[in-house]
């Protein structure tokens, strides 16, 4: 009998309820978009979420491979989404539209980027770090996370891209 | 990581010491906000060559002479590690 009780106990944990839904956002201020941009709308698309901030160096050092995905993947079903986190209060300017703006211009992101001043995304992905990444199959469900920082070319950028290569092959 | 009381420059400061094989993010200066409603930004020290990180623990003129209470907020990353980390820690200095 303990033996079944503990098997049944086992099951959830061994992570056969399959990937969770991704949580919807409801961020109000966008950049690069004219309409923000939301999870019900990209229904048949991957997306990957970066987590991220200008004054984190980890984050911004990450960009360039980021702009490579949006570039190679974007026509081919891939939607990349920064979701701009401050770390700290309003008075360091984290929060500042045009402060956003100018890190967007400065490091060429072309991709639609949500501002999350209240956080309010962030909690409800339960993310930690930045920079951090969700990436999104196309039924909506969460198929891979990740955190820190990566560059082109190498070994964490190279597993990134086979991931998003399985999901939009599906 | 800490606030600690100094001198600089013939100057009482406070300086934000980092744990060991810590770097404090220089893009995001270390900030106390006060009791009160003030905030001191820890701005000054040494930078590295890429001004990311504070190459030396950063510092503020000390505001007063009296105690220094409220939160302290800092941006940092662990060398072992690839990413930031942001905490607030209370302080309380004499």
């Amino acid at each position: 009998m303990r033996a079944i009780l503990s098997a049944l106990v086992c099951i959830p944990l061994l992570g056969l309820s399959g990937p969770r839904p991704a949580p919807q956002w409801d961020n109000a201020t966008w950049l690069n978009t004219d309409a923000p941009v939301r999870l019900d709308q990209l229904g048949g698309r991957v997306v990957l979420l970066n987590f991220w901030v200008f004054t984190c160096g980890n984050c911004t050092r990450t960009v360039p491979s980021l702009v490579e995905f949006d570039r190679e993947y974007r026509p081919r079903g891939l939607t990349l989404i920064g979701i701009h986190t401050p770390e700290f209060p309003p008075y360091a300017g984290e929060h500042d539209k045009a402060n956003v703006a100018q890190a967007l211009e400065r490091y060429d992101i072309a991709y639609p980027n949500a501002q999350d001043n209240d956080r309010r995304t962030w909690s409800r992905y339960g993310i930690r770090y930045w920079p951090s990444f969700v990436l999104i199959d196309k039924r909506g469900r969460i198929r891979y996370e990740g955190v820190g920082e990566f560059h082109v070319g190498d070994a964490t950028h190279r597993k990134w891209e086979r991931r998003i290569e399985a999901l939009l092959a599906e | 990581m800490r606030l600690v009381a100094g001198s600089h420059g013939g100057r009482a400061i406070l300086a934000a010491l980092p744990a060991a094989d810590v770097r404090i993010n220089a893009r995001v200066a270390p900030a106390i906000e006060l009791r009160g409603g003030s905030v001191l930004r820890l701005t000054q020290g040494r930078m590295t060559s890429d001004s990311a990180y504070f190459a030396e623990p950063p510092w503020a003129v000390r505001p007063q002479n009296g105690r220094i209470r409220g939160l302290m907020r800092i941006s940092y990353c662990r060398t072992d590690e690839a990413l930031c980390r942001a905490v607030a820690l209370p302080v309380d200095l004499r």
